[in-house]
């Protein structure tokens, strides 16, 4: 019998104590490393999407909204820009790319964005079936869509209005879907992708204006009225006989006034070309241009304190299952004073009892970093779908850090610190005067 | 075997103890006899090396064990000096198994399952082999006392009153049992009591 396997067997004779020092040691370890895990994946997802986009145009409003709305599809739109201003950059030659972008509509809370194909270029998207979108309705669907709502090409949907909760539907025209991408990483995954035409024909006739993008609150119960008023007038309403409605001709008799994008994303635009645009937009009366890279910034400055309050939080966890492992360990020994003064007596050194009391404290605190690992990749992988759900993300449990290895010499030096006094108690032991008692 | 010479230990500056000298050959067994308080316990810790005498010496095997200190005493005492205590104690994470061959373990020794059987035989407890320490009775947990300090089959055997808190019945059954394992394994027993139904059962007796 080995002096690990009696620190083992004395660890398992105590199971409650055992367990609680562990498990407080786990979730300390674990809240550290799930916001490793989070940052990690977080800070990743927002350099592979924003780093292409080198300026947005779109509605006045918050420049931060501007940006997560169109870059990274997170907050509402801040409201619509006329197609024609799209249309008069596209003459500017110093300007080699566009990407025009709508949003507003969704289907099964996963958005619909009108775009055109440089936007599946612009996050290095593939087929994985079928082929890209052409022409109004046409539907080009990422891997996520397609599995979570299992869709195939050849399919066909209901878009609905609105972005989180939908509104009304649009069921006047169904999309098909005519093309599925490999999954990327990117928010490509979450989307579903159409022309920007598909948006207009959607709306083709409703009297709402660029308000139609704002979810909730007061928009929203502006929403319901002009619903029910829409509802009211289907009956007689010409909708109904769209079936052979030729799209093209319908496209032709929508007022330019009413064609409208969310934003424009450039990406590969620097030096003067980029000051002139940004200019341009600026001074446009219901536009604005936005740099997304010092918006990003800004956003982490944000986000900076929160994260700094988790860390003292783990931190202070962490500090207490340190107590715990002490205490533990503390009360385990003073039980077994006499043993300890026994296995003196039948022949071990005061190192090998040192060592027994500091392998207990290390056997435990290894323990609980394994826990860790199950709860915290477990935990990441829970919070990831629910951080899907919510944002245009994925967030998954299992991806390992190497930083991750580093948190197991944290917990042994946990272990080594907290079973330093008994250790060093039960290296004192005065077996004379114990076994006297 | 065993020999003291002039040995003192100094509880205080005022209390100093004097113990008469005496040695014992090999296999031989003896008795240690004297009131409470007169030292008995702190003889038998001079003689197992767990306190330092103030001055003279303990030989055991022909080492003096006064002069060895740190890991080259624990070993040579988990070697070669078993003792059977007062009230027994053992690793109460253990089984009766893993606390014997932790013994032998501790003692540098391999382990040897089958020498821990057959003690345990002798002793009339083998049933007891796989069984957690506190499902055994006081009588049963002797044994296995017994049964540890003779496991490493030691030079010499010290018991601590070891029949003090049995009745007459178990009092004759442990010490037969004590004194045969001893002969069989060719130990030196010396036994620490104040218990006087021993007295007449042995020839060597030193008083306090």
């Amino acid at each position: 019998m080995n002096i690990l396997i009696l620190s083992w067997k004395n660890i398992i004779s105590k199971p409650l104590p055992s367990l609680l020092s562990m498990l407080l040691l786990a979730v300390g370890l674990s809240t550290a490393i799930i916001l490793k895990l989070t940052e990690h994946q977080l800070t990743e997802n927002i350099n592979n999407t924003g780093k292409d986009v080198k300026l947005v145009i779109g509605a006045k409003g918050s420049r931060l909204q501007l940006v997560l709305s169109s870059v990274f599809q997170i907050d509402n739109p801040t409201g619509n820009i006329n197609y024609g201003f799209y249309t008069l950059l596209k003459r500017n030659r110093m300007i080699k790319e566009m990407i025009p972008v709508s949003m507003g509509d969704s289907y099964k809370r996963k958005r619909i964005v009108g775009t055109n194909h440089d936007y599946i270029r612009l996050f290095s998207g593939k087929l994985m079936d079928g082929v890209l979108f052409e022409k109004p309705l046409e539907a080009t669907i990422g891997s996520v869509v397609a599995s979570e709502l299992g869709l195939k090409v050849g399919d066909e949907f209901v878009g609905g209005h609105g972005m989180e909760e939908v509104l009304h539907s649009h069921d006047e025209y169904k999309y098909k879907v005519v093309g599925v991408l490999e999954r990327s990483g990117s928010v490509l995954d979450n989307l579903i992708l159409t022309p920007v035409q598909t948006v207009w024909i959607m709306h083709a006739g409703h009297d709402d204006d660029s308000a139609y993008t704002l979810g909730g609150g007061e928009e929203a119960a502006h929403e319901e009225v002009t619903e029910k008023e829409h509802d009211h007038d289907h009956h007689g309403h010409d909708h109904h006989e769209h079936a052979e409605v030729n799209l093209e001709e319908l496209l032709a008799n929508i007022d330019p006034k009413d064609r409208e994008i969310t934003a424009i994303l450039f990406p590969n635009l620097s030096g003067n070309a980029k000051i002139g645009v940004l200019n341009n937009a600026n001074n446009q009366p219901n536009m604005m241009a936005v740099d997304p890279a010092p918006e990003i910034a800004l956003l982490k400055n944000k986000l900076t304190p929160f994260v700094s309050i988790i860390i003292a939080i783990s931190w202070f966890i962490t500090i207490i299952a340190m107590f715990s492992v002490f205490i533990g360990l503390l009360n385990s020994l003073r039980g077994r004073k006499y043993e300890i003064a026994l296995m003196r007596v039948l022949g071990a050194s005061k190192a090998k009892v040192l060592v027994s009391i500091l392998f207990e404290g290390v056997i435990l605190s290894v323990l609980g970093y394994l826990l860790c690992l199950v709860l915290s990749h477990a935990g990441m992988e829970l919070i990831g779908n629910w951080m899907q759900n919510e944002y245009q993300y994925e967030f998954t449990g299992w991806i390992f850090l190497n930083s991750e290895l580093t948190y197991l010499l944290v917990a042994i030096a946990i272990g080594l610190v907290s079973a330093l006094i008994p250790a060093y108690k039960g290296y004192n032991t005065d077996i004379s005067e114990t076994l006297s008692k | 075997m065993v020999k003291i010479n002039g040995l003192t230990y100094n509880y205080s500056s005022e209390v100093q103890l004097r113990f008469p000298d005496f040695s014992l050959s090999k296999g031989e067994q003896a008795l240690i006899l004297g009131q409470s308080g007169c030292g008995k316990t702190t003889l038998l810790h001079l003689l197992s090396g767990l306190l330092k005498p103030n001055s003279g010496e303990v030989d055991v095997e022909n080492e003096n064990i006064s002069k060895m200190s740190g890991a080259k005493l624990d070993s040579f005492r988990g070697a070669n000096i078993g003792i059977v205590f007062q009230t027994p104690h053992f690793i109460e994470a253990l089984t009766v198994k893993e606390n014997l061959t932790l013994t032998q373990t501790l003692a540098g020794k391999s382990k040897d399952v089958d020498k821990v059987k057959s003690l345990l035989a002798d002793l009339g407890v083998e049933s007891k082999l796989n069984s957690k320490l506190n499902t055994l009775s006081v009588g049963e947990k002797q044994r296995v006392s017994i049964a540890r300090a003779l496991v490493n089959s030691p030079a010499l055997i010290l018991a601590d009153e070891p029949t003090s808190a049995l009745d007459d019945k178990n009092c004759d059954a442990v010490l037969k049992l004590v004194r045969e394992q001893a002969k069989k394994h060719n130990s030196t027993l010396l036994i620490v009591t104040h218990d006087n139904r021993l007295k007449d059962q042995f020839d060597k007796r030193i008083e306090l």
